[in-house]
């Protein structure tokens, strides 16, 4: 394979999701001269795949058959394209919650990453440049009206969403892309503007270790893949003269610390928000085919987990139904009437990420009994929400359960039934964790300035600091988090007072 | 990934268990109407190694389901539409946790064929009433906190 010297610039970025685009915005706006890498490709919205199959497998990690082993595989979602997993996601929004930034501050020091006279302007700003407003009643649909109505019969704490996408219209195609760029992911709004600043972009870029020299990061190595075929094409080097910033995600910032031999507990501590999510069927028309995909939430942080409104394409939603042939046939011949809601749950487990065979990632996690029973009690609700906002069927998906509960009485079936973390369908779209975050070198791989403790010049920038997981939708906390320590670079880095943008 | 031509019988048959052609009732594919092989080859070719591995083994664990399962010397080819709706159920509703995923690989295979179809989506009644988006800032309104006292989107 050929190898080329690609760029140099003041800082090198890795990755565009959240974490890279919001330290592109800051550097680019500040003045420094900048390369991004992303190992996806850059998709315009009008070229993006409206069918499912196509959606996933244009715009997702490995078409999203990524997993996580354990006594039962569970997959983990992340976007693999410009802008990262804000490109596939709904554009939740939630501020880091009190709780966390006190326990990040008294157990890893981070005091001055997260306190919150100290984030509390940049969410503010943030929430300003990316449009962020509560979900309207006209786009919340009919999925999320059905959860409004169950919500309120049981007098939980409902609200819609807060969503970065002020002028949604309904559509209810986050995951294949915004058809009108409404939602404010990271390829609409961040990396154009920090390519408008004078920032450069290189798609189809995998990076594979960082260089290090005399214990300081110059650069980083890796190679350019086919944009057709997604095979390794040449190898390529990119210079950084001022810095290397990390923000591949969780999963694979970890192996390139790992392949670069960096310090420090990298790989551990991995956590997600693993969720799970049942069907109701209505006698009327639900239409999960017009609304936010995901516009109303039932927050219930201090049990454990939240509860969400989530439409799906009509292929997903067909999968998720119970039964096979003419039973099957009939009850998919009415796809506009049925609603569906997850429970996303705060796990304490913890896992690992190693490199496996070829280089390939190789994720461990277990959920503990807790984990499983806390995430039944979210299921539990969903199923009397489903029956008060007066579904007929309820499907929860859950092997040792009824396919079918056809009344609020049977609810009791789902809350008596033993569950193991193998009767559950599982998955995970939050991740945390893998290179964290404190002041401590021998328990965590970067300081509270984001920088590696081992390796000077050497920044990771994405949720894989956070040393614990949030309970909450974690883009806003990673932009802001990354804000903050991009701000103090780029202050300390041009000597001057840190004033972005 | 290529499969031998077995595979591809034993895939094409499997996935169109799951919506026979002709039921009286329901989305009933319409005769050639699914390319039941296509959405295979898309997302493996999207897939991780790990994955095409798994996919692979569907294939096997399902065709040959009629040996392993009910101990009958035949593959899932020979069997009615009837029988083999019975054994996809079954291979749902298995006690291994690895058979149940496996199965429901190919069942996800099988509706991403089937309501990739523009004509059975259509019938599917998914799009049915859709409105035409609208976008009216002013309206946008939050809706009533049933606990006032919850914790918002900015705690």
């Amino acid at each position: 394979m050929r190898r080329e010297t690609l760029d140099e610039a003041d800082f090198v970025i890795v990755g565009t999701g959240a974490g890279g685009a919001t330290a592109a915005r800051v550097l680019a706006a500040a003045g420094h001269s900048l390369v991004m890498l992303e190992e996806g490709a850059r998709l315009r919205t009008s070229e993006r795949p409206r069918d499912a199959a196509g959606a996933l497998a244009q715009a997702m990690r490995d078409g999203g058959t990524q997993v996580a082993f354990g006594s039962a595989p569970m997959p983990l979602l992340q976007g693999r394209c410009v802008g990262g997993s804000t490109a596939i996601n709904s554009g939740i929004i939630w501020r880091m919650p009190e709780d966390v930034v006190e326990d990040w501050t008294t157990r890893f020091g981070l005091g001055a990453l997260v306190a919150p006279e100290l984030t509390e302007p940049i969410y503010d700003r943030i929430e300003q440049e990316l449009e962020i407003t509560p979900t309207g009643e006209d786009v919340l649909g009919g999925n999320g009206h059905a959860m409004a109505r169950g919500a309120q019969a049981l007098g939980l704490p409902g609200q819609p969403m807060r969503r970065n996408a002020g002028r949604c219209r309904g559509s209810g195609e986050c995951l294949q892309g915004c058809p009108g760029e409404r939602r404010q992911s990271m390829d609409v709004s961040y990396v154009p503007r920090a390519l408008a600043d004078g920032a450069r972009l290189h798609t189809h870029a995998r990076v594979e270790r960082v260089l290090i020299e005399r214990g300081r990061a110059v650069g980083v190595r890796g190679v350019r893949l086919d944009p057709s075929t997604g095979r390794p094409r040449a190898r390529f080097e990119v210079r950084a003269r001022r810095g290397v910033i990390l923000s591949a995600g969780v999963i694979h910032t970890p192996l390139i610390l790992l392949r670069s031999r960096v310090a420090g507990p990298v790989g551990r501590h991995f956590q997600c928000h693993p969720g799970s999510a049942l069907l109701g069927r209505f006698d009327e028309p639900i239409r999960m085919s017009f609304g936010a995909t995901q516009g109303y939430e039932v927050p219930m942080r201090e049990r454990g987990y939240k509860l969400e409104s989530l439409s799906l394409p009509p292929e997903m939603l067909a999968a998720r139904i119970p039964g096979t042939g003419a039973e099957w046939q009939e009850r998919i011949a009415s796809l506009d009437h049925y609603a569906q809601w997850a429970a996303q749950s705060r796990f304490e487990a913890q896992g690992r990420v190693r490199l496996g065979f070829g280089g390939a990632p190789w994720v461990r996690y277990e959920p503990s009994a807790r984990d499983i029973e806390q995430l039944k009690e979210g299921l539990v609700w969903l199923a009397r929400m489903m029956f008060e906002a007066g579904a007929r069927e309820v499907y929860p998906g859950i092997h040792h359960v009824p396919e079918v509960l056809r009344g609020p009485d049977e609810v009791r079936l789902l809350e008596q039934a033993q569950i193991s973390r193998a009767d559950l369908h599982l998955m995970a779209s939050h991740l945390f964790g893998t290179a964290r975050a404190g002041a401590d070198p021998v328990r965590s791989v970067v300081g509270p300035t984001l920088e590696a403790h081992s390796t000077r010049a050497l920044y990771v920038m994405d949720a894989s600091v956070f040393p614990t997981n949030l309970g909450v939708n974690p883009q806003h906390s990673i932009m802001a988090v990354v804000w903050r320590a991009a701000a103090q670079l780029a202050a300390q880095d041009s000597g001057r007072v840190a004033r972005a943008g | 990934m290529r499969l031998l031509n077995l595979e591809r019988r034993l895939l094409e048959a499997t996935l169109a268990g799951f919506a026979p052609e002709g039921a009286a009732t329901g989305l009933s594919p319409l005769p050639g109407e699914i390319d039941w092989g296509a959405t295979f080859h898309g997302m493996a070719d999207a897939s991780n190694g790990q994955a095409r591995l798994g996919m692979r083994a569907a294939i096997w664990l399902a065709g040959l389901a009629p040996v392993w399962l009910e101990r009958r010397p035949r593959t899932l080819l020979s069997l009615s539409a009837e029988e083999r709706v019975a054994l996809l159920e079954r291979l749902l509703s298995h006690r291994s946790f690895a058979v149940r995923e496996l199965t429901l690989l190919l069942k996800l295979q099988a509706a991403f064929a089937l309501l990739g179809s523009a004509t059975a989506r259509a019938r599917s009644g998914y799009d049915r009433d859709r409105p035409a988006p609208v976008e009216h800032p002013d309206s946008r309104q939050r809706l009533t906190l049933v606990d006032s006292s919850a914790r918002g989107g900015r705690s």
